[in-house]
C-alpha cells in the first residue's frame, strides 16, 4: 500500500493543538472514518516514538575552562595596561622618583626639598604669567596693527573706486557732448542743403521764366 | 542538605558570568547541558560529535554573552546559537545516511539500559531520514517545545510557514516509516 499524506488536521489532534471543541468535532470524525482512525493511529504510533527518547547524560567536561580563558586574557590586558601606564609615568615626569619614605624631588640631576620643590614651582608660574600677559600684549598691539593696515587699505581701495567712477561719468558727459555736437554739424550741413537746393530751383525757375518773356512777341 | 529555595533565575546568572563570576558561568552550563547535548545528538546522530558540539555551542554562548540584552528568554537565545552551529556542523559533514541503518545505531554512548538505547536509537533513524532544515524544526518543536511563533523567529520565516514545515516533516517520517514496514514485511 502506497503511503499517503495525512492532513494537517489530523496532526493538530494528534500533537494535541486543537481546542476542546475541535477536537470533539474531530473525533466524532474518526468514529465515522475508518481510513481517518488508521491515519491517526499511525501518526500517534510516530509520536510515540519519537517521545521514546530517553535524554543521555552529558560526558563529563568542565566549562570553567572557558571563564579561565578569558579572565586570562583580561589579566594580560591589564597586566599590558599597567605596565603602559608606568612606562608613561616614568617617561613624562623623569625628574620625580618614587623612595620608600615618600617622594624625592631632583632638579637637574641634584635634589631639593619639597619647599624648594613648591618655590620654585611659584617662581615658574609667575613667570609664565608674566610671559603669558605679555604675548597677550604683543598679540593685541599687533591686531591693531593689522586692523590699521585693513582700514588703510580698505580707504584706498574706496578712493580708487571714486575716482574710476569720476573719470567714467567725464568720459560719458565728454562723449554725449562729441554726439551732441556732430547732430548739430549733420543738422547745418542738412539745412546748407537744403537752402542750396532751393537757390538752384529758384535760379532754374527764373531762367525759364526770363526765357518766355522773351519769346513773347 | 543543601537547600536553594529561590533559584537563580537565567538572567542573574547571566549578569554574574559577564561580572567575571565562574560559579554563576557554571551552574548556567549546567542548567542546559543535557539538554543543549541531546539536541546536538538528535542532530548529528554521533555521540562524540555531540558532545563537541555542545562544547561548541557553549563557547558561542559564552562568547557573545555580552551581546544579550535580556529581550527574549536566555533559553530561546542558547538555542537561536545551537541552531546556527548544528546547521553550521551540519552543511560541513553533509553526511547522508542509508535507511538501511536503520535499527544499527553504533554511534550512541550505550552508557544507559538496553530499551533506552533502542528507543533513542530509533529515534535518530527516524531523524536521518529528514533534511537538516526538517530535522532541526522538528527538533525546536517536539522535543524543545518552542512555539511556532519563536520558531518562525528564529528561521526568519512566518509561523503558518513553520507550522506548515512541521507537518510536512513528520508526513516525510510517518511515509518513509510505512514504506519501510511493508518492505520488511515483503521480506
Amino acid at each position: 500500500m502506497m503511503p499517503h499524506k495525512v492532513s494537517d488536521t489530523a496532526w493538530a489532534y494528534c500533537l494535541g493543538e486543537m481546542n476542546e471543541a475541535d477536537a470533539a468535532d474531530f473525533a466524532t470524525r474518526i468514529a465515522a472514518e475508518p481510513a481517518l482512525a488508521r491515519d491517526v493511529a499511525d501518526c500517534e504510533a510516530l509520536l510515540h516514538k519519537l517521545g521514546g527518547w530517553q535524554n543521555e547524560p552529558m560526558p563529563p567536561w568542565d566549562p570553567r575552562h572557558m571563564v579561565n580563558r578569558q579572565s586570562h586574557h583580561w589579566g594580560l590586558q591589564w597586566l599590558t595596561a599597567a605596565f603602559a601606564a608606568a612606562a608613561l609615568v616614568f617617561s613624562l615626569l623623569p625628574h620625580f622618583h618614587a623612595s620608600a619614605t615618600g617622594i624625592q624631588f631632583t632638579w637637574s640631576g641634584a635634589g631639593i626639598s619639597a619647599a624648594q620643590m613648591e618655590s620654585r614651582l611659584l617662581q615658574f608660574d609667575s613667570r609664565n604669567k608674566l610671559a603669558v600677559e605679555r604675548r597677550i600684549a604683543e598679540l593685541r598691539e599687533d591686531q591693531t596693527l593689522k586692523n590699521r593696515r585693513l582700514v588703510v587699505s580698505l580707504l584706498t581701495v574706496a578712493e580708487q573706486r571714486r575716482r574710476n567712477d569720476l573719470i567714467q561719468m567725464a568720459s560719458w558727459f565728454s562723449q554725449q557732448k562729441e554726439l551732441s555736437n556732430r547732430q548739430q554739424r549733420q543738422i547745418v550741413q542738412w539745412v546748407a542743403d537744403a537752402q542750396q537746393h532751393d537757390d538752384a530751383r529758384i535760379n532754374a525757375l527764373w531762367t525759364t521764366v526770363s526765357n518766355r518773356e522773351e519769346s513773347v512777341p | 542538605m543543601h537547600l536553594t529555595p529561590f533559584p537563580s533565575t537565567d538572567q542573574t546568572l547571566v549578569a554574574k558570568a559577564l561580572s567575571g563570576s565562574q560559579r554563576a558561568w557554571t551552574k548556567l552550563v549546567r542548567r542546559y547541558e543535557q539538554e543543549v547535548f541531546n539536541h546536538a545528538l538528535r542532530m548529528t546522530g554521533h555521540h562524540d560529535d555531540a558532545r563537541d558540539l555542545t562544547q561548541d555551542i557553549f563557547l558561542a554562548v559564552f562568547r557573545n554573552l555580552p551581546s544579550f540584552r535580556g529581550d527574549a528568554r536566555f533559553r530561546t537565545w542558547l538555542y537561536r546559537i545551537a541552531k546556527n552551529r548544528s546547521i553550521d556542523l551540519l552543511r560541513k559533514r553533509q553526511k547522508l545516511v542509508s535507511i538501511d541503518t536503520l535499527g544499527d545505531c553504533p554511534e550512541l554512548s550505550q552508557a544507559g539500559d538496553v530499551d533506552h538505547f533502542h528507543d533513542n536509537c530509533e529515534v535518530i533513524a527516524l531523524l536521518r531520514l529528514l533534511s537538516s532544515e526538517q530535522r532541526l524544526i522538528l527538533e525546536l518543536k517536539f522535543f524543545q517545545q518552542f512555539t511556532f511563533e519563536e520558531i518562525g523567529a528564529q528561521m526568519n520565516t512566518s509561523s503558518n510557514t513553520a507550522k506548515t514545515r512541521y507537518y510536512a516533516a513528520l508526513n516525510k517520517l510517518k511515509s518513509t516509516s510505512e514504506a519501510n514496514h511493508d518492505a520488511a514485511q515483503s521480506l
